[in-house]
């Protein structure tokens, strides 16, 4: 039994990617529906997420154009992102940030002016700071989303498959974890936008939905995934006290010499940051894994950040704390730290997805009737990611994703049938996660085993040997312990049964991860390999995963590139 | 049981099966600092699966989306720490509708 609901198009995720594109796609007339597992404005990465969005306005300094972002982004992503979507996000960012502001979003301001400041890698001052962070440009979204008629809002809802009928997808099927029920959606279009995958590691900053749902439902579909080996690693994530793990704190601000100008020290209190500008995200996080793996890590297994040296007067930083909201202060408060007498502990963690679902510059897959956009694809910004890109992306291919969607969907008169029984199969096979097996296992068991698993031996570095190994064990945790999960028995609101649909999702974004990684024989950016610790030319191309009837196929493919003149 | 334990009474209620509420008491380890949904993790994790609330942390205290009351009072799970040996209640939102325990439809 299931319920059915037909749309024009179908969104599956409510973050900013999500609702940019099915605003966009409203404002050409397509009925929208928007789901997401969670409650919408409040999941995912985006409410979460720093306030910084890249846009060359030029407010920080006027020689500041299009063209230079695009060739910052171009070369900060290590020559790995395709130079087709690098040129949407740098020439359309700004039209972007316009749009947002008349949703209600709004940002830092110098007089009439952007505030715009400098994150590393940046040419000139470009990061615009928004008022509430992710959270106010999710709100913001939000609200846009909730005054125009014809977009269907709804939360709680969990994708557990995508439809398919003449090679093309036509809808998905969804559990609803409200009251236990199913849906099927049909849809002329339907527009991936899920977010990353970070939660198959331990060390993570990211929220606990963060589990690559919509990559592995994308590759069951045939669809193309690229550059999966490239997790970003954020250099500052708090491993200590127990409470705060897994708090990120902004190290550009904390770290950098424009700003409050801190120390960066090991555990014998030596200064770890190189004399000048301060270094970009990867090569950071190589000095600091460096650094722990040879014993000077503190006695938590991270590094110093120590602010309590800093050449700003306590007023200036109190001040640049406030504007540029490097730290949960409030939270640190809470535990009796103070920043200016005392120093934090952090290590590297993963932070952004640079791999996933491969797109186009209109926002498709590989598959027909399949878009996506935000963080889930895998070919905007190569091996590492400016400061500001994430956010100026999921508004860019969110809005281009829902353009190409509703535009697709309009030229189509009806849509075939998925086959009834793949349907049926479905269904059956997530109610049977609910139901009593002999040696069950909790989903969340399965899910520490292979988080475990890919933080010792699909770290930073990594080296031929211990990928294999991962491999070999996630194929096993497939065959072995898969079958065996078993959630608890309520319908209704049930983490445990959202957790079993996720672990199995997981399992097979991680084995196209670690596919990746053993391919690309070389380190660039987020990917160290310890037995070829140099870039190699003969890699500016992307890695490619597509499933095969026995397991992942991979391969590779060009990287777009383009000729921007500055 | 240990004296450092926290004693939690937590609002149970599904409404397909159940035709009132009931409370549920847990005793959960105090770490240093621990919030409402540190406890509530633990409870889920180590005690007892099927307890239903909103596990999402935005880190920054502001989403308020594992917003519940605590001895009555709203709060945000995320950003209120409790005492050692502290006896707490804790409850789903007055103002929307129970979806099971302490999980409410935002």
């Amino acid at each position: 039994m299931h319920e059915r609901v037909e749309v024009d198009v179908l969104v599956i995720g409510g973050g900013g990617a999500g609702a940019r594109a099915a605003i966009e796609a409203q404002s050409l007339g397509a009925s929208v529906a928007l789901v997401c597992k969670g409650p919408i404005g409040k999941s995912g990465t985006t409410p979460q997420a720093w306030p910084s969005y890249e846009a060359a306005f030029g407010a920080g300094d006027r020689r500041d154009t299009p063209e230079i972002h695009f060739q910052d982004t171009v070369r900060e992503g290590r020559l790995l992102g395709d130079e087709n979507l690098i040129w949407a996000l740098a020439s359309e960012a700004r039209e972007r940030v316009l749009d947002l502001e008349r949703y209600g979003v709004r940002f830092e301001k110098k007089g009439d002016q952007f505030l715009q400041v400098h994150h590393p890698g940046q040419t000139y001052p470009r990061c615009l700071v928004i008022k509430g962070g992710g959270y106010g440009l999710i709100s913001g979204l939000l609200k846009e989303l909730r005054r125009r008629s014809g977009i269907k809002l709804l939360p709680d809802v969990m994708v557990t498959r995508l439809l398919l009928a003449e090679e093309r997808v036509v809808g998905a099927t969804a559990l609803n974890l409200r009251d236990g029920s199913f849906t099927r959606f049909c849809a002329k279009a339907t527009v991936l936008s899920t977010g990353g995958y970070e939660q198959l590691w331990h060390t993570t900053d990211t929220a606990a939905d963060t589990t690559g749902d919509g990559v592995a439902l994308a590759y069951r579909v045939g669809a193309e995934l690229v550059d999966m080996e490239m997790m970003l690693y954020y250099p500052a994530i708090m491993v200590h006290p127990q409470e705060l793990a897994g708090t990120l704190v902004q190290y550009e601000g904390l770290l950098g010499p424009l700003y409050i100008a801190g120390r960066l020290l090991n555990g014998l209190g030596q200064d770890l940051l190189p004399p000048g500008p301060l270094p970009v995200r990867d090569i950071l996080t190589r000095l600091m894994f460096d650094e722990i793996r040879q014993g000077r890590g503190t006695a938590h297994g991270g590094l110093y950040i120590d602010i309590t040296n800093s050449p700003r007067s306590s007023a200036e930083i109190n001040a640049l704390l406030e504007r540029l909201r490097s730290l949960p202060f409030n939270n640190l408060k809470d535990l009796g730290i103070d920043v200016k007498t005392t120093s934090i502990e952090v290590a590297p963690g993963a932070h952004y997805t640079l791999g996933g679902v491969h797109i186009d510059e209109r926002g498709r897959t590989t598959v027909p009737g399949l878009y996506a956009a935000g963080e889930i694809t895998g070919n905007v910004h190569g091996a590492n990611r400016l400061s500001g890109n994430a956010l100026a992306e999921t508004q860019v291919f969110g809005a281009r994703a829902g353009r190409s969607a509703a535009q697709e969907a309009a030229g189509l008169a009806a849509l075939s049938e998925p086959d009834p029984l793949e349907v049926e199969d479905e269904l059956q096979k997530v109610r049977s996660l609910i139901s009593p097996k002999r040696d069950g296992l909790r989903p969340l068991h399965l899910k520490r085993k292979l988080k475990r698993l890919m933080e010792h031996q699909v770290g930073m570095p990594r080296h031929r040997q211990g990928l294999a190994e991962a491999l070999a064990e996630i194929r096993r945790l497939g065959r072995e312990d898969l079958p065996r999960v078993q959630a608890a028995g309520p319908r209704v609101f049930n983490n445990e049964w959202r957790e079993a649909i996720e672990v199995d999702l997981m399992l097979d974004a991680a084995e196209a991860v670690v596919t990746s990684a053993l391919l690309r024989t070389e380190s660039r950016g987020h990917h160290q390999r310890s037995d070829y610790p140099d870039a190699s030319d003969e890699w500016l191309q992307h890695t490619a995963v597509k499933r095969g009837d026995v397991g992942p196929i991979s391969y590779t493919v060009p990287v777009v590139r383009l000729r921007v003149d500055a | 049981m240990n004296e450092e334990n926290i004693i939690a009474r937590i609002f149970r209620f599904d409404p397909t099966t159940d035709r009132v509420p009931r409370f549920q008491t847990y005793h959960v380890p105090y770490q240093p600092g621990m919030s409402i949904l540190s406890l509530l993790r633990y409870v889920y994790e180590e005690l007892d699966p099927t307890i239903a609330f909103r596990n999402y942390r935005c880190g920054r205290g502001i989403c308020a989306s594992c917003r519940v009351r605590l001895n009555g009072k709203p709060v945000k799970a995320c950003r209120t720490t409790l005492d050692e040996r502290a006896m707490v209640t804790i409850e789903p939102l007055d103002e929307h509708r129970v979806i099971r325990d302490l999980a409410v439809a935002v």
